[in-house]
């Protein structure tokens, strides 16, 4: 990747590559050429902090900062784990703990920031494996007295090993790699010495260090455990797949994305490598809001925004929608990724997208990406809107029935992956739950040796059009019926008022399944037992909930899915008969 | 009603925990981590009880809520 980017600082050194939007305050651009320095100085720094460590913690805004230490981490051989910025210290600790235990390494190297500081100085007591981590800090001009005394006290009280990244040697400015590129140009940082050798860089022929099967970035996932779980992903994939995604969404260097997802997640993180990869820029908004959302779209002339449900629900919620006919005129797509809405969302959706195109992409975090539904099919409205497309580039699915053998169409099974996008493994190198295995159906058109199986259920519909039913392990049997969560949240999501609906299936003391419906409404006057009433009019009763627990907002894990573990929480601290 | 600069700074202090030493109407709230993002919703809820305004959706950006300059600002624009 590093060699394409500076084949944009070659081709268009001015260009910007990347924008860091402040609140109210001018955008910070970083053009391409600007970038190839930022690496550089990072390749050296991490030379000299993590010259014993495989792996790099980078707890860091999104920023220019934190796109140059990914790709230093590439550029020397490092696999680099983004830390989502909403993890609280207990999740940054139990990561650490499986980067340390994966790697061998008792010490783990992290860059952060002053925001960054604030998290750590939160938490009451100190946690091992942060105290144990060596900490860098960024300092940038967010930089904050408040940030300097959070450093001050997790020194002091924590005992940690923590210091500024400015300390450790090697910098470059920018003028050195103008020298090097485009000779003729003034480099006054090495005015007076022989400029036929040009500054003390490192060869360039580390780049050949680029192994495609080796681990270039760990995810970290929630899981549906609530416990999170590395996934490795390969140098070349991670190329692989921003290739792919360039083609999907028709990208070319003219093209301005808006980034709102974490670089932690998966959407976010080819997002990000599909701008590096085609020369575009990226617009990184730091905030969640719908308003800033829209005047930052309208401000950049945005022209595709990746996005989950819950960044779209907000959308709707509010009633906002984009302008095509003027501030949005360049909006050509968004997309709905990482999870699905309900029928009456999804018109919504369209209504909000005001004729941009539509994405609806499904995949998971060990998989890149699976199947696709490019706008023409979404515009096309009906019951292909409900699926969730057909095979990406360079991917391919099955569903298997559960004695292994292949489905017939209609028939449900669990979704079988294959091809570009399958991850290296488990940093932990478990096989959870048997998800990457061998591919039994490797042949001639399909060459992929491994396989994942995704523990989603689906079917493919008579043209090739998949259809996710949910979790495997969230289909429920209750008294004798095959029951997905996803249909009831489905159902309830059709009520007036109701915003936001999470269906869960709770073993009651007897060792039954019990169905439990939590619900955000945007009206006072609803009750559990009128909600309870309307259902039944649109669900078979063993599907009805026994209970419905109205919700002020939903809980929500880092990467804005509904947090399960936090809503069995609720309900476990909840007087069992009080609920009507 | 204005809202006070003090007013805000011991809000932020006594009922969101915040370090508030130091700060001043142009240190960074929300986008520098000062406030957590949980708390934009009640940040939003004092402001209009404190000044008697109600917060447009159109209105909540962090451009008029990231500093209590900004707050400040939009509470005046308010009340024109």
């Amino acid at each position: 990747m590093f060699r394409r980017i500076e084949q944009h600082a070659q081709e268009r050194p001015d260009a910007v590559a990347l924008w860091q939007c402040f609140a109210g305050q001018e955008a910070q651009a970083t053009t391409w050429v600007q970038l190839v320095a930022l690496i550089r100085a990072y390749s050296l720094r991490l030379r000299v902090f993590a010259s014993a460590n495989d792996f790099v913690g980078l707890f860091l805004a999104r920023s220019a900062d934190c796109v140059a230490a990914m790709l230093a981490c590439q550029e020397v051989g490092k696999t680099f784990v983004c830390l989502n910025r909403k993890l609280r210290p207990p999740q940054i600790n139990a990561i650490l703990q499986g980067i340390s235990h994966a790697s061998g390494d008792t010490a783990v190297p992290v860059l952060t920031d002053g925001p960054g500081l604030m998290t750590l100085a939160s938490s009451p007591e100190p946690s091992s494996f942060i105290a144990k981590s060596r900490w860098r800090v960024i300092h940038d001009r967010t930089f904050l007295p408040p940030h300097q005394r959070a450093m001050d006290r997790l020194r002091a009280e924590q005992w940690l090993d923590i210091d500024m990244l400015e300390k450790e040697p090697g910098v470059i400015c920018e003028n050195d790699l103008r020298h090097i590129y485009w000779p003729s140009s003034p480099s006054p940082c090495t005015q007076g010495e022989d400029k036929s050798e040009g500054p003390d860089l490192p060869p360039r022929s580390l780049a050949s260090l680029e192994q495609d099967s080796r681990s270039t970035c760990c995810l970290f996932t929630s899981g549906s455990t609530g416990q999170p779980k590395g996934v490795l992903i390969g140098h070349g994939d991670l190329k692989d797949r921003a290739i792919a995604e360039t083609a999907l969404f028709g990208i070319n260097t003219g093209d301005v994305l808006l980034n709102v997802l974490p670089f932690s997640f998966d959407v976010g993180l080819n997002q990000l490598f599909t701008v590096l990869h085609s020369g575009c820029a990226l617009v990184m908004l730091d905030s969640f809001l719908p308003a800033d959302i829209l005047k930052t779209a309208a401000q950049f002339k945005v022209t595709g925004i990746s996005g989950v449900p819950a960044l779209w629900l907000d959308m709707l919620n509010s009633g906002m929608r984009f302008d095509r006919t003027a501030s949005h005129a360049a909006l050509r797509y968004i997309t709905l990724s990482g999870g699905d809405l309900c029928v009456r969302d999804m018109d919504r959706l369209a209504a909000m997208a005001g004729g941009a195109g539509i994405f609806k992409t499904y995949g998971q975090s060990e998989t890149f990406r699976s199947s696709a539904l490019v706008p023409h099919e979404f515009a096309t409205g009906g019951i292909r809107r409900q699926s969730v497309g057909r095979p990406f580039a360079g991917a391919k699915f099955y569903i298997v029935r559960s004695d292994g053998s292949l489905a017939a169409a209609g028939e449900e099974g669990q979704i079988v992956h294959t091809g570009i996008g399958i991850m290296l493994g488990y940093l932990d190198g478990s096989e959870r739950e048997g998800k990457l295995l061998p591919n039994p159906f490797q042949s001639h058109e399909d060459t992929s040796p491994m396989a994942i199986f995704t523990g989603d259920m689906g079917c493919v519909d008579a043209d090739g059009y998949l259809f996710v039913k949910g979790r495997q392990d969230a289909m429920l049997k209750v008294a004798g019926n095959r029951i997905y969560p996803a249909e009831i949240a489905a159902q309830i999501l059709v009520l007036p008022h109701v915003i936001e609906a999470e269906v869960l299936g709770i073993k009651s003391p007897d060792g039954q399944t019990e169905i439990v419906a939590f619900v955000v409404a945007d009206a006072a006057g609803l009750s559990e037992l009128g909600l309870r009433r309307e259902l039944t009019a649109r669900l078979p009763s063993y599907m009805v909930p026994r209970r419905v627990i109205l919700l002020q907002r939903m809980p929500r894990t880092a990467n804005g899915k509904p947090d399960r573990p936090a809503l069995l929480q609720q309900l476990e601290s909840m007087p069992y008969g009080n609920q009507q | 009603m204005e809202i006070s600069s003090e007013t805000l700074l011991l809000y932020f202090r006594d009922r969101l925990g915040a370090d508030i030493e130091g700060m001043d109407d142009t240190t960074p709230l929300f986008s520098s981590s000062v406030l957590d993002s949980f708390s934009i919703v009640e940040v939003i809820a004092f402001i209009e009880a404190q000044a008697g305004i109600k917060m447009d959706v159109w209105d909540v950006t962090l451009e008029n809520l990231d500093t209590i300059e900004r707050i400040k600002r939009y509470v005046q624009s308010k009340q024109v």
